[in-house]
């Protein structure tokens, strides 16, 4: 069906494919099984909680999946989504140490905690410098891939490592 | 930076079931989605608009108008009803039964873009030919992003030589020019493909959406709007993740005036009406 819209016309989309299609079912078994525990050790080492961190992996490949299609690069962007779920985490968690102290609440732990080396490191950054480092140092993702992933121009990206490497070295040496 | 510290992850197990779980969880939200578009009514577009925004990390970019780009004179607006109303479900299948059209809304309060695309003028000229010859009317396709239609340029990257300390990225778009030989000429595509984790949204301050212009050397030799002026019709387009918006010109390879052209090498260049700050892609063919 066809409607004349002004200078313009329409014909009717083509139907989508459907993503579960058993080649596509096996490719995303086959990344889950690839993926998940870099992904899950890498949520682990900023979060520091072992429960958070599966969470978190198993929240990007969801995500994952409920955009299949549109995803050029599953590791980059699994990689990308972790990063932000454990931001928010983070975020969370922050908030709740506040509130507890502000209450005279003690926090009692679910689980015993796994050293936040990374987060403790990249606490030390503004935070927008954080995601750069994060997807380009520990994630191993290419610069361009960072700036596709965050939308930012390639020259901010590079602009944004080299700042954070920066800071980094300064803290570094206040600390020795 | 190799003197950061690093140290190996502790790699984890996945849950029992988890990968079944995330499969049934991932399904599960791409039904929501297609099924909140489905639903009838003017809210379909704001709530597809809402879900994807929810459920994106990205958030929502729009690619603004730039302004008219060569400052023709508007004609008297065209009706509004003229303007599609919704855009199609994600993942629903080809029914032309069902009236779903490649969505718009109207936006009257869009704001305009702060600046124009610069184009070199055309040697040609605006306005019909000796010969009553008359740009064709563009067809405007929306589906799930396939293969090219044929061979072209993509910036998917949204490299551009402009873009300095711009914060509106345009890096979740592929924006392609695409020329395809026919029988009677080429066909010349303007191909705008969302990319992203995000959906987004088009948007125009005019009824222009596009322009396509066939050059030779610098010179341009052929203007798809000389014959379409821009009416003032703020209005948007809805782009889904992994979805195209296409706009086809059946070029019958004749100059401005419609006459013949002669053979050689050519090359379509092609801009985008929703963008501030745009690539203009082109590829070349030979005619």
């Amino acid at each position: 069906m066809t409607t004349e819209v002004g200078a313009l016309r329409h014909p009717v989309p083509p139907p989508a494919q459907s993503v579960d299609a058993p080649s596509q079912a096996e490719q995303f078994e086959a990344l889950y099984a690839e993926h998940f525990g870099p992904l899950s050790g890498y949520a682990l080492a900023i979060v520091g909680d072992q429960g958070a961190a599966v969470d978190i992996a198993q929240e990007a490949f969801t995500r994952l999946l409920a955009r299949w299609r549109s995803v050029c690069d599953p590791r980059a962007w699994l990689f990308f989504v972790a990063t932000n779920i454990a931001r928010d985490h983070w975020r969370q968690t922050t908030k709740d140490r506040v509130l507890a102290r502000e209450s005279a609440r003690a926090i009692v732990a679910t689980a015993p905690a796994h050293d936040p080396w990374l987060r403790d490191l990249v606490q030390r950054l503004p935070e927008r410098l954080r995601e750069a480092v994060l997807l380009h140092y520990y994630a191993d993702l290419p610069v361009e891939e960072v700036a596709r992933l965050t939308h930012r121009p390639v020259g901010t990206v590079k602009r944004r490592l080299h700042e954070a490497r920066l800071v980094l070295a300064g803290e570094m040496g206040d600390a020795r | 930076m190799s003197d950061l510290p690093r140290r190996p992850f502790t790699e984890l197990s996945p849950p029992d079931g988890g990968f079944a779980e995330a499969r049934r969880a991932g399904r599960r939200r791409r039904r929501l989605k297609a099924t909140a578009a489905s639903t009838t009514g003017a809210g379909a577009v704001a709530v597809v608009l809402a879900i994807i925004g929810s459920s994106s990390l990205g958030g929502q970019d729009s690619l603004r108008v730039t302004g008219h780009p060569d400052g023709a004179t508007p004609a008297p607006s065209a009706s509004a009803s003229d303007v599609p109303s919704r855009a199609p479900v994600p993942g629903a299948t080809n029914d032309s039964a069902s009236g779903q059209q490649p969505g718009a809304t109207s936006s009257p309060n869009a704001a305009a873009g702060p600046e124009a695309t610069a184009e070199p003028a055309a040697t040609t000229g605006p306005g019909p030919a000796v010969d009553g010859y008359r740009t064709p009317d563009l067809v405007r396709n929306y589906f799930a992003r396939p293969a090219p239609l044929g061979s072209g340029t993509s910036f998917c990257q949204g490299a551009s030589s402009d873009v300095g300390d711009n914060t509106h990225s345009t890096v979740n778009w592929c924006h392609s020019a695409i020329v395809k030989k026919t029988a009677h000429g080429h066909e010349l595509t303007d191909e705008l493909c969302r990319d992203g984790t995000s959906g987004s949204k088009l948007i125009f301050s005019t009824s222009r959406e596009v322009e396509l212009l066939v050059m030779r050397g610098t010179e341009v030799v052929w203007r798809w709007s000389a014959d379409h002026p821009a009416d003032h019709q703020p209005h948007e387009l809805v782009a889904e993740t992994d979805h195209c918006w296409q706009w086809t010109a059946s070029w019958t390879d004749v100059d401005a005036r419609g006459r013949p052209l002669p053979a050689g090498d050519y090359r379509l260049r092609v801009i985008s009406q929703a963008s501030e700050k745009q690539t203009q892609p082109e590829t070349t063919f030979t005619i």
